[in-house]
């Protein structure tokens, strides 16, 4: 282990002496900088640290994964250029034990801009937290909505499974079974129909919904919230649509059951739809058993009835935990990104030349960084599974037509494929909600980047440069 | 023969004689480019080094704006709004002359992302980003886009003036307070404001203002930071400060010291010209309009536009028009607005606007017609016609309301002149008849229950206020409806359901929810007039 320690100590100083270290630590401070000063939000203290902290850690892995991503791919390319891996060759260290150096070198110095840089978030955060006015709505925001842990309750899809069947069956026996459908997708397309019509709330109906296994009912302050979105279900006309006025809908909430002491019950609300709303609620609502039930009462007079969609239409938020904790675990799911950059970036740097593997690595990243988006933009076709789109793509090219479409479209399914998603922002997002990332998520996203990407990519790289031929150039 | 090196240096001494006199020209070129309006912005004190970015972005930008407009729709969509300004400034930003993505911003700001706020503070600071977003940013960088004012007066008239709102009163009380800290209240300065130099050198040049300046000077006040607290916190300072603010000789400089400090910040806070309010508040042109209705503001803003893009004929330009004579409709409407002292909105029609209107209606009516190259009625032409007729129904049925019988039957015999078939002519008194009941044809008992009772209200709070006049005409117009109704139901109605309650206990019901929402010394008074019993404590 001395070896490789040698190696990591070899690998920070020469980061220092070259001063890319201590460029991006400038540049990382200057940033800071600039968004302390000019981080403004919506007005208020609460959009203050939320846009301070979307950005601070973002720009963070932003600029981390590029400084990762250009030492990793350098040092190997630059060991070999001046010859020093001459050297290093002739001596007792196995080509692992370098990587294993160089790799642990860059993580962490990685590490502790990290640590830095993250320390310089957290202590702002809490600065504007204080300076929040006490007894103010920006304050409780910022206490319960923000600086919190909070766990995400959907109500229960019902099972359908029965009716499903039944109505396949009904459509057999009727002959209506769609011709240009596999049977899978029908059963989805019956399923879903179903479902919906569960989430869909005709005028002057009202809908109910209970949760189960919410945490038993505490005293004290409001730290409940009911976060909603509905829309006009997918019978309204466009035309009955468009007297919406203000895109908006007539709807009230009822909180906890009717004959319950504890209900709780809005007035009617004008709001407008397909934009989330977030009622807050005294979380004595929920009944001792854990069990909350909650109607919404669709009064639009312009007679629209009302959906919420299954994904997010309507969402119990509870508090479940505190910041600190919270915070600490987006940042070791941030840091496992670019542990795996890191990783990504040598592997490259063992076969690749510096300008090629930063490319590649480069390439990688921003394709990992806009997985989510281009994944809904060009991977998917429909509702259909990915494997069922790759097969379509492929007998697409096999019969010949639209070749350069589906040839684009396998290249991106693949890309998205192999690559995993690195958008820290998917759960900075969450952090900056209050929503809670748990230790499940964060052994997933480990368990994925770290042990099972990085480790394959680790292997790959160990197995390709204990092999490579140094004296010879490569491009 | 010449050597290179004298060469060189007579180059040298060429190229920097040339570029000092190319430089020394830059200034008179910009001037004339300026005065023959050969440039789209004046070079703005407001272009800062941000714009840059649409140059530094002019291969990826389309790029940038993507992804940014695609973000600011997911957040939306997300309930989550901080980073909502940012963004769209940006988006704007990188595409600073797109008029359209200006407006459609502000709008979405104001109108969008505002409602789905849960508090009054928290919809106005959206609001105003809209607003400011326009004002601030887009009209500076474009200040010949007549959309952008159009859409930016719409704001003030719809957003904030009209009633659509859930909290469209308190948007108005903020407005209100905003300016009234600004113009002053219950005495406005408007006259001070208006007449105040432009900048402190040219106010300062006057030898009396600079006496008085420094003596103010002498007290330790800073008269830019301090002279309006002073004004409205006297007793805070000493009686030698008193005495020089009461010095008859100092009358005139502590007027134009006053008035150029208000008007400093409506150019700062506001963005507003205060010669430009002095020219709308001139009686022959938009009347006595109070700056702390949004009204007033639509107004500036509308007027503001044409006279950046002087004589236009767009269909911008004409909902521009619209919002003009709109604005002044709602001010004739209800274009007095009081906030008493528990934040309670009293407002009412303010009759003053009626002549100031009929006229903008007619000088519509010619500007179009020339537009149109047709001649000219006298009247307000096709496209306003309607509205005209309508509103001098209006006019007429305020006046006799307001007991104006004079000014009603001008406005009738005029109506007529005008759009002689626009009413059967049976006198004045047959028309107000009617019209009322029209007016309320559509409304069921409870409507016109209602209605009655809330001009019975509003009769009884104005009496309550001193303004018995306003309070006399408020219980005719609740008489008149009353008798409209009642007529309407004779022989319709022989089990009596539909019948509204005797006239005299709807006088009695409404003293008493006036007396509940009337704050305690309004109805110690009311009570004291109408000689009932005092209050039990």
């Amino acid at each position: 282990m001395r070896k490789v320690w040698a190696i990591v100590r070899l690998t920070i100083a020469e980061s220092i002496r070259t001063r890319v270290a201590i460029a991006f630590v400038l540049l990382l401070a200057g940033v800071m900088v600039l968004l302390i000063s000019t981080a403004s939000g919506d007005g208020t203290v609460a959009g203050k640290i939320q846009m301070f902290m979307s950005y601070s850690m973002g720009l963070t892995y932003f600029l981390l994964a590029l400084l990762v991503i250009f030492l990793a791919c350098r040092t190997l390319d630059q060991d070999i250029q001046s010859q020093r891996i001459d050297s290093l060759a002739s001596k007792p260290l196995a080509r692992w034990q370098l990587l294993l150096g160089r790799w642990l070198g860059i993580v962490l110095l990685a590490l502790f801009l990290f640590i830095l840089s993250m320390g310089t978030t957290y202590t702002m955060v809490r600065l504007y937290a204080r300076s929040a006015k006490e007894k103010t709505q920006d304050k409780f925001k910022i206490d319960n909505q923000i600086l919190v842990a909070r766990r995400g309750f959907m109500p229960p899809l019902p099972d359908v499974s029965g009716q499903v069947e039944k109505r396949i069956a009904e459509l057999k026996a009727q002959g209506n079974m769609p011709q240009n459908r596999g049977y899978t997708d029908v059963q989805k397309m019956i399923g879903d129909e179903l479902i919906r019509q569960t989430r869909t709330v005709n005028p002057r109906q009202q809908g109910i919904w209970v949760f189960k296994g919410l945490p038993k009912p505490q005293q004290g302050e409001v730290v409940l919230t009911l976060r909603y979105k509905y829309e006009p279900s997918i019978t309204t006309t466009r035309d009955k649509e468009s007297n919406l006025r203000g895109d908006t809908i007539y709807g009230q909430w009822i909180i906890g059951r009717r004959e319950a002491k504890n209900v709780y019950i809005t007035s009617p609300m004008e709001k407008p739809y397909r934009t989330l709303q977030e009622l807050n609620i005294p979380i004595n609502a929920i009944d001792p058993d854990g069990s909350l039930t909650i109607a919404f009462i669709n009064g639009d007079p312009r007679e629209v009835a009302v959906h919420f969609p299954p994904q997010d239409g309507i969402e119990i938020l509870v508090h479940e935990g505190t910041f600190e904790p919270n915070f600490i675990r987006t940042a070791i799911i941030i840091f496992s990104a670019i542990v795996f950059l890191t990783t990504l970036a040598l592997a490259c740097g063992t076969f690749l030349s510096f300008p090629i593997a930063s490319l590649v690595a480069l390439s990688a990243f921003f394709v990992g960084i806009g997985g989510n988006f281009l994944y809904e933009a060009m991977g998917k076709f429909g509702d259909e599974t990915v494997l069922n789109t790759f097969v379509r793509v492929i007998g697409g090219l096999l019969s010949g037509k639209d070749v350069l479409n589906n040839c684009e479209r396998l290249i991106s399914l693949i890309s998205l494929q192999i690559i995993p998603v690195l958008d820290a922002s998917v759960f900075t997002s969450k952090l900056i909600d209050g929503r809670i990332i748990d230790w499940n998520d964060v052994a997933g996203q480990f368990g994925n980047l770290v042990i099972l990407k990085a480790g394959v990519l680790a292997i790959f790289a160990i197995f390709v440069f204990s092999r490579r031929e140094l004296g010879k150039i490569t491009v | 023969m010449m050597s290179t090196t004298t060469k060189k240096i007579l180059a040298f001494v060429l190229a920097i004689s040339l570029l000092t006199g190319g430089f020394s020209l830059v200034g008179q070129l910009n001037e004339s480019r300026r005065s023959l309006g050969l440039t789209m912005l004046e070079l703005p004190a407001q272009a800062r080094p941000d714009l840059l970015t649409s140059v530094l972005f002019s291969v990826g930008r389309a790029l940038a704006v993507d992804y940014l407009w695609i973000g600011l729709q997911k957040m939306q969509e997300d309930g989550r709004y901080f980073d909502a300004n940012q963004r769209s400034e940006w988006i704007c930003q990188l595409q600073p002359h797109f008029t359209s993505v200006w407006i459609f911003q502000a709008w979405n700001m104001s109108y969008n992302i505002s409602v789905a706020m849960t508090s009054g503070a928290d919809r106005w600071r959206w609001v105003k980003n809209g607003y400011e977003l326009l004002r601030d940013r887009g009209i500076p960088l474009n200040p010949k886009a007549i959309g952008m004012y159009q859409q930016l007066a719409w704001i003030f008239h719809h957003k904030i003036g009209a009633m659509s709102d859930d909290y469209h009163w308190y948007y108005k009380i903020q407005l209100a307070r905003a300016m009234e800290d600004i113009i002053g209240w219950p005495d406005a300065k408007y006259d001070v404001i208006v007449k105040a130099p432009e900048t402190w050198e040219k106010l300062v040049a006057d030898p009396r203002m600079a006496e008085f300046v420094e003596k103010i000077r002498e007290f330790k006040i800073d008269p830019q930071e301090k002279y309006l607290y002073l004004l409205s916190h006297r007793g805070e300072f000493g009686q030698k400060v008193i005495a020089l603010l009461d010095n008859p000789g100092y009358a005139h400089e502590k007027d134009m010291l006053e008035g150029f400090l208000r008007a400093d910040r409506l150019r700062r806070e506001w963005k507003m010209d205060a010669k430009i309010i002095g020219e709308l508040r001139k009686d022959d042109m938009y009347g006595p309009l109070d700056f702390r209705t949004p009204e007033a503001h639509a107004v500036y803003w509308s007027y503001a536009g044409f006279k950046a893009v002087g004589a236009d004929t767009s269909f911008e330009a004409l909902n521009t028009d619209r919002v003009i004579y709109g604005s002044l409709q709602e001010l004739t409407r209800r274009g007095r607005f009081v906030i008493t002292a528990e934040e309670m909105p009293l407002i009412s029609p303010d009759i003053r606007f009626i002549p100031v209107l009929h006229r903008i209606y007619l000088s519509l009516g010619k500007k179009w017609a020339a537009a149109e190259k047709i001649p000219w009625d006298g009247t307000a032409g096709e496209t306003f016609k309607d509205g005209h007729i309508n509103y001098m129904k209006k006019a007429i049925g305020l006046y006799y309301q307001y007991g104006r019988e004079d000014l009603a039957k001008k406005y009738w015999d005029m109506m007529l002149k005008l759009y002689p078939y626009a009413e059967k002519n049976d006198g004045l008194e047959a028309f107000v008849r009617r019209y009322v009941r029209e007016d309320i044809k559509s409304m069921g008992l409870t409507d016109v229950n209602s209605t009655v009772v809330m001009f019975l209200g509003q009769a009884y709070q104005r009496y309550a206020m001193g303004d018995d006049y306003s309070a006399l005409a408020m219980e005719r117009w609740a008489k008149t409806i009353y008798d409209s109704y009642m007529q309407g139901q004779e022989g319709k109605n022989e089990t009596g359901r539909m019948n509204m309650a005797p006239w005299k206990d709807l006088k009695n019901y409404a003293i008493k929810m006036s007396l509940q929402s009337l704050p305690e010394n309004l109805r110690e008074r009311l009570r004291t007039r109408l000689n009932l019993p005092p209050e039990k404590k």
